[in-house]
């Protein structure tokens, strides 16, 4: 499998390699309704020995120390695609300097960032390419060989392959194998997962960077993001589905043996449930938030009908005489969509067949899954218990980042920091390589001869 | 033509279209922070830019001999204005320890009066100046915050009279320092008066000697000293006393203790030479001669008498 962004994504590998180098990097994490920006310290010495000691990057996390932080309302971006390109640019300049400013006595300005794309409809795609090796052993230029020879995934029209990783490596039948360099063996078979969305999102988020006259060290799908930081590592292994509950739509990752197998969407989020509140109690949309934070629920209880709320209609909100509903009422508006958001999850999950998995656990993450209540709902229609997943705790972070509503951000911070096994971060198997041309020569008399 | 063009404006952009509402910067507002971020930007214009700016100017002054003139005039000028203020006038001088003439001489060696500015005050100076006098071993001056020049001297203190070879008469010290020139030996009776070459370098001796024969100095006219080695102690009368190099106050001590038995100074003795200390020697005077070779004589006489 060859395609053409490939090298965009060598590039990006390029300038991420460059600010490991300078010690600095930035994430952001654009969504729908906010966008949250991180500053890094790298410690590049640390990162390249744990990086030598540890093929999982367990031990990474330490070599990173979040300086900066801001989280903005995000402008000009819906359903985790840029509408409006200057207000969104906006947004994550407004981001990117104040993050920049908290982390100004630290790290110099950050030149690279990692951003996430939540949007585009991201889907699964696997793909499966075989070769012989060539002496027996298995090299890197096998793998890359074999990383080749798979076949394009019939992605479609206007689509584009964002993640593209190996996930299951077998040699000669033997399965199972995480890493086959140097192994004996004859057959080297590598299956893939290609992760693909469309391509004009994609297109238009990256010139929405480009406009902030920064450089991209890379994009990352949210869901992906949000599931390396909310999972811990024994889900990753023995298999769990991170549910990310976003602003603008629902996404969810599988992991199985440490590798990301499927990513799928459902365009329902957050703020859907916000819209439903505005316009079934005829509210603004900022006082549906805010009763939505601070009273929204989706399990009712006894209590419920004594409690009573303001809600004023639009226009009376500075009015003495508001409207006052009861919190029953409030769940009633917001649990319909909830319901609904978790029957079409679990319509999807079945589909790709997780539901069976045994032992996989479900995790919920992102910022929707602060309602109370949701993981209640999700234990009636998903049919196993949910646990609720924050974001792994990395050096700097603070407090108001730590909630399940920034997994996404720093996850990106950890994408930045593991090791990458992406189809692009093995070398391109050319017939002339830069590693000298004596080599290649003795190798070709080998395999005429 | 004007109309057209402001109806196509506005149909590209709705006038009462919503203004853009979003916090956050402009792109060029984003630029300009983001370039001043970078520290070598930032180091530039904060640092280099001005100092190099400086240093265009100065050079330009230095090396154009009517601007560099003129620069030094104002200076000039300006400090001259901010010295002459009030503020900084000196309010007065205040000089403690050692007598009063040598406070009087130590106020001229100052040389500066009240009203004098105390931004010209250099104390560092003032101090060797006033080191420099003979009298004084140290001094400490301090300008005080108040305007007040503060002086403490240790004075030295005279504890002989010395003359030199060519018969001027200096006070000195107990380390032989000079003091100051006296006119008369009589003016300081009670100090003793060193004679020779090098005897200003060993005045302790003197003094020490003194110290171990109470009795004989009313007697002492002066110490001389003897190829700067010992010392002559001459006694009213032209007498001599002749100490060794090593030991003189055993030596001394000897002398007084055969004056107090047998009165040897109230005769008729011109040296007594302890030199070699295990054999005193007399030498008498020539009246001192004549009545012994009498008494010689007469006694020879009454040997045979006898």
């Amino acid at each position: 499998m060859n395609f053409a962004q490939i090298e965009m994504f060598r590039a990006m590998r390029s300038r991420l390699q460059t600010a490991i180098k300078r010690g600095r990097i930035g994430v952001i994490d654009i969504g729908s309704s906010k966008i949250t920006c991180l500053v890094l310290k790298l410690d590049p010495s640390r990162l390249a020995e744990a990086r030598g000691t540890d093929q999982l990057g367990t031990s990474l996390f330490g070599a990173i120390e979040v300086v900066g932080a801001r989280t903005v309302q995000s402008r000009g971006v819906r359903r985790g695609e840029i509408v409006d390109m200057d207000e969104a640019a906006r947004a994550i300049r407004l981001a990117l300097l104040t993050a920049e400013k908290m982390a100004a006595p630290r790290v110099d300005r950050v030149d690279q960032v990692i951003v996430s794309f939540s949007g585009g409809r991201p889907q699964s795609f696997s793909t499966m390419g075989e070769v012989e090796t060539e002496t027996g052993q298995v090299t890197e230029r096998d793998i890359s060989a074999a990383l080749a020879e798979a076949p394009e995934p019939p992605i479609g029209e206007g689509r584009q392959i964002l993640h593209a990783q190996p996930v299951e490596i077998t040699l000669d039948h033997q399965s199972g194998i995480t890493d086959p360099r140097g192994m004996t063996g004859r057959r080297l078979s590598i299956a893939q997962h290609v992760l693909t969305v469309a391509a004009r999102p994609l297109a238009n988020l990256m010139e929405c960077v480009r406009r902030c006259d920064l450089d991209l060290a890379g994009v990352v799908n949210s869901a992906y993001a949000a599931s390396l930081s909310a999972l811990v590592e024994d889900e990753q292994r023995t298999g769990a589905v991170c549910i990310d509950m976003g602003g603008g739509s629902t996404a969810f990752s599988v992991f199985l043996r440490d590798h990301l197998i499927c990513v799928d969407q459902i365009r329902f989020g957050g703020d859907h449930v916000t819209a439903d509140i505005a316009s079934g109690l005829m509210m603004r949309q900022s006082a549906a938030e805010r009763i939505k934070t601070l009273y929204g629920g989706v399990i009712p209880t006894g209590a419920d009908e004594r409690d009573l709320i303001d809600a004023p209609r639009i226009g009376e909100e500075e009015t003495p005489e508001r409207r006052q509903i009861s919190r029953g009422m409030l769940i009633g508006v917001i649990r319909p969509r909830v319901e609904e958001t978790f029957r079409l999850l679990r319509a999807r999950l079945a589909d790709i067949g997780v539901d069976g998995m045994p032992g996989s656990a479900y995790v919920l993450t992102g910022a929707a899954s602060q309602l109370p209540g949701v993981d209640e709902m999700a234990t009636r229609i998903l049919g196993r218990r949910p646990r609720i997943g924050r974001p792994l705790r990395i050096a700097g972070l603070p407090q108001s980042l730590s909630g399940p509503d920034s997994s996404a951000a720093v996850g990106l911070a950890i994408y930045a920091l593991k090791p990458h096994d992406e189809l692009w971060d093995f070398e391109a198997p050319r017939p002339w390589s830069a590693r000298g041309r004596a080599v290649e020569i003795v190798r070709w008399f080998r395999q005429s001869w | 033509m004007r109309a057209v063009r402001d109806e196509a404006e506005g149909a590209a952009r709705p006038v009462d279209a919503p203004p853009r509402t979003g916090p956050g910067p402009s792109r060029l507002r984003y630029r300009m922070q983001r370039a001043w971020a970078k520290p070598g930007l930032r180091a530039f214009v904060t640092v280099y830019l001005p100092l190099s700016l400086v240093g265009v100017l100065g050079w330009r002054v230095v090396s154009d001999d009517d601007l560099r003139r003129l620069a030094e005039t104002r200076a000039t000028a300006l400090w001259e204005a901010v010295a002459a203020r009030p503020e900084f006038a000196l309010k007065g001088i205040e000089i403690v320890g050692g007598s009063e003439a040598l406070r009087a001489r130590a106020h001229e060696a100052i040389g500066l009066g009240a009203g004098a500015s105390s931004l010209e005050v250099d104390v560092a100076a003032l101090r060797a100046r006033i080191e420099a006098l003979d009298a004084i071993r140290s001094a400490a001056v301090r300008l005080d915050p108040q305007g007040m020049l503060r002086v403490e001297i240790d004075a030295r203190e005279a504890v002989a009279l010395h003359r030199d070879a060519s018969g001027e008469l200096t006070l000195i010290d107990a380390e032989g320092v000079r003091i100051g020139a006296v006119s008369q030996r009589g003016l300081y009776p009670q100090l003793p008066l060193i004679l020779g070459e090098g005897g200003e370098r060993a005045v302790h001796d003197v003094l020490s000697l003194m110290d171990g024969a109470p009795d004989l100095v009313p007697r002492i006219r002066a110490f001389v000293r003897v190829g700067e080695r010992r010392w002559d102690i001459v006694l009213e009368g032209e007498r001599v006393i002749m100490l060794p190099a090593e030991a003189p106050g055993r030596a001394l001590a000897r002398v007084m203790a055969l004056h107090y038995g047998e009165e040897l100074l109230d005769r008729d003795i011109a040296v007594i030479d302890m030199r070699v200390p295990e054999r005193p020697t007399l030498r008498l005077t020539p009246s001192g001669v004549e009545a012994h070779r009498l008494r010689q004589a007469v006694s020879a006489e009454g040997g045979k008498d006898t």
